[in-house]
């Protein structure tokens, strides 16, 4: 399968007239990305610029280890030093309270234990609650709530310790 | 009261009555309760709907939730969405005499002539990992009442519908060897034959829907959902758009 630019402007309509926040495609050498974040400027990244190095997994790297694109690697570098991503098991919409008008499950600064629940995913009407996996402490909360993420989409970001 | 006769693979839990049957079931998966376990509740004191909605729970309808534990991601227990509709619609067929009246809604709702005739809640817990640990299948059907549960569709009972005065037992007997069918249909034959089948019996098909996020509102034609469960609506202006969340009405009003 090819993707030529009529297809590319085709995505690109598409993803400006959904509600989506970001788009990423991969077909056959080709990577893009469209975003709505303004500090994230849209790439269509062709395979002759993507790093030769970058194995072709199939399988969701573990979130330590998962491979960002360029610009995903220098945010990360400016704005999470040290800090650690609690990120989307699966695609879905996001809530940050077990129902509403609850409480949500975590705030900005609490502290939380690797098996503390910190948000839940519905994904046609099946409710996950996600585990931090990590403990520490809360430092930002990246999605709002009610909003769709991806899968891997990093949801929150932790100062790891102790917990 | 008489035991209601389940397939082999259950263990009945009858309570009288209890807050919501899915938290009971939750809270027997989470202490280790095997596959299978089923609770059924006579009267539920705070019945759950999606995202905590209330759903009245008068004694005379059936409540019951099943513990399953089926070993793959969440996205793949997402079709269960779809057998346990499935299974409802089974059930509710049996006693409306006009079979297509019962249709399947996308993705959960089970509709009689256009109005709700039950609430199916799926809850899960990974503990961490990337599999379903246990997943919870919630289900009620209205048998001799039908709570206002408020939304788009008015709701009704199986009385209502002219199907009679059925006891809970005997609906659970049904729902129960219903769903143990489509469940195994799912085992063995992944998510194709639950697809086929829920496309038989979907609510609006090839009609102009609407679907409400968050944050906006598309339309577009019904064509059915892809191999994940996810709507597909086809606009005029661009193309063939897949939604895993949202309200999802029919313009036709029908």
């Amino acid at each position: 399968m090819t993707v030529d630019n009529k297809d590319i402007e085709a995505f690109i309509r598409l993803f400006e007239r959904s509600d989506w926040n970001e788009l990423r495609l991969e077909v056959d050498g080709l990577k893009m990305v469209l975003s709505n974040d303004p500090k994230a400027k849209p790439i269509v990244q062709t395979a002759a610029e993507k790093p030769a190095a970058l194995p072709a997994k199939k399988q969701p790297a573990p979130a330590a280890t998962a491979a960002p694109n360029k610009q995903e690697a220098a945010a990360l570098a400016e704005n999470t030093n040290g800090l650690v991503a609690i990120r989307a098991p699966n695609l879905g919409t996001f809530y940050r309270a077990p129902n509403p008008g609850e409480a949500p499950y975590v705030e900005v600064g609490q502290e939380i234990g690797a098996d503390s629940e910190v948000c839940l995913i519905e994904v046609m009407k099946l409710f996950t609650p996600v585990q931090a996996g990590v403990s520490g402490r809360i430092a930002r909360i990246c999605v709002e709530d009610g909003n769709m993420v991806e899968h891997d989409e990093p949801l929150f970001y932790v100062e790891p310790g102790a917990g | 009261m008489t035991t209601p006769s389940l397939p082999e693979e259950y263990r009945l839990v009858e309570l009288d009555q209890c807050g919501s049957s899915n938290d009971e079931a939750k809270r027997l998966a989470s202490l280790g309760a095997l596959e299978g376990t089923l609770v059924w509740a006579h009267r539920q004191t705070a019945g759950k709907g999606r995202r905590g909605r209330e759903w009245t729970s008068e004694r005379g309808n059936l409540f019951t939730s099943i513990i399953l534990r089926p070993d793959c991601a969440p996205l793949q227990a997402v079709q269960l969405t779809f057998a346990a509709a499935l299974a409802v619609r089974d059930t509710v067929a049996l006693h409306i005499a006009d079979g297509d009246a019962v249709a399947c809604k996308w993705p959960n709702d089970v509709l009689v002539n256009g109005r709700k005739i039950s609430g199916i809640l799926l809850e899960s817990s990974t503990a961490g990992k990337g599999n379903v640990e246990w997943l919870v299948l919630g289900v009620g059907i209205n048998l001799r009442h039908h709570p206002d549960v408020g939304g788009r569709h008015p709701s009704t009972s199986l009385y209502d519908e002219g199907g009679g005065e059925i006891a809970e037992a005997v609906a659970l007997e049904e729902f129960s060897r219903a769903f143990s069918r489509r469940w195994r249909e799912w085992r063995d034959g992944g998510f194709q034959p639950i697809h086929n089948a829920w496309l038989e019996h979907a609510y609006g098909l090839g009609e102009m829907a609407s679907i409400k996020l968050e944050s906006a509102e598309h339309e577009g034609r019904f064509i059915g959902i892809d191999e994940s469960g996810a709507l597909r609506l086809k606009a005029n202006d661009c193309g063939e758009r897949l939604f895993s969340a949202g309200d999802v009405t029919f313009s036709a009003g029908a």
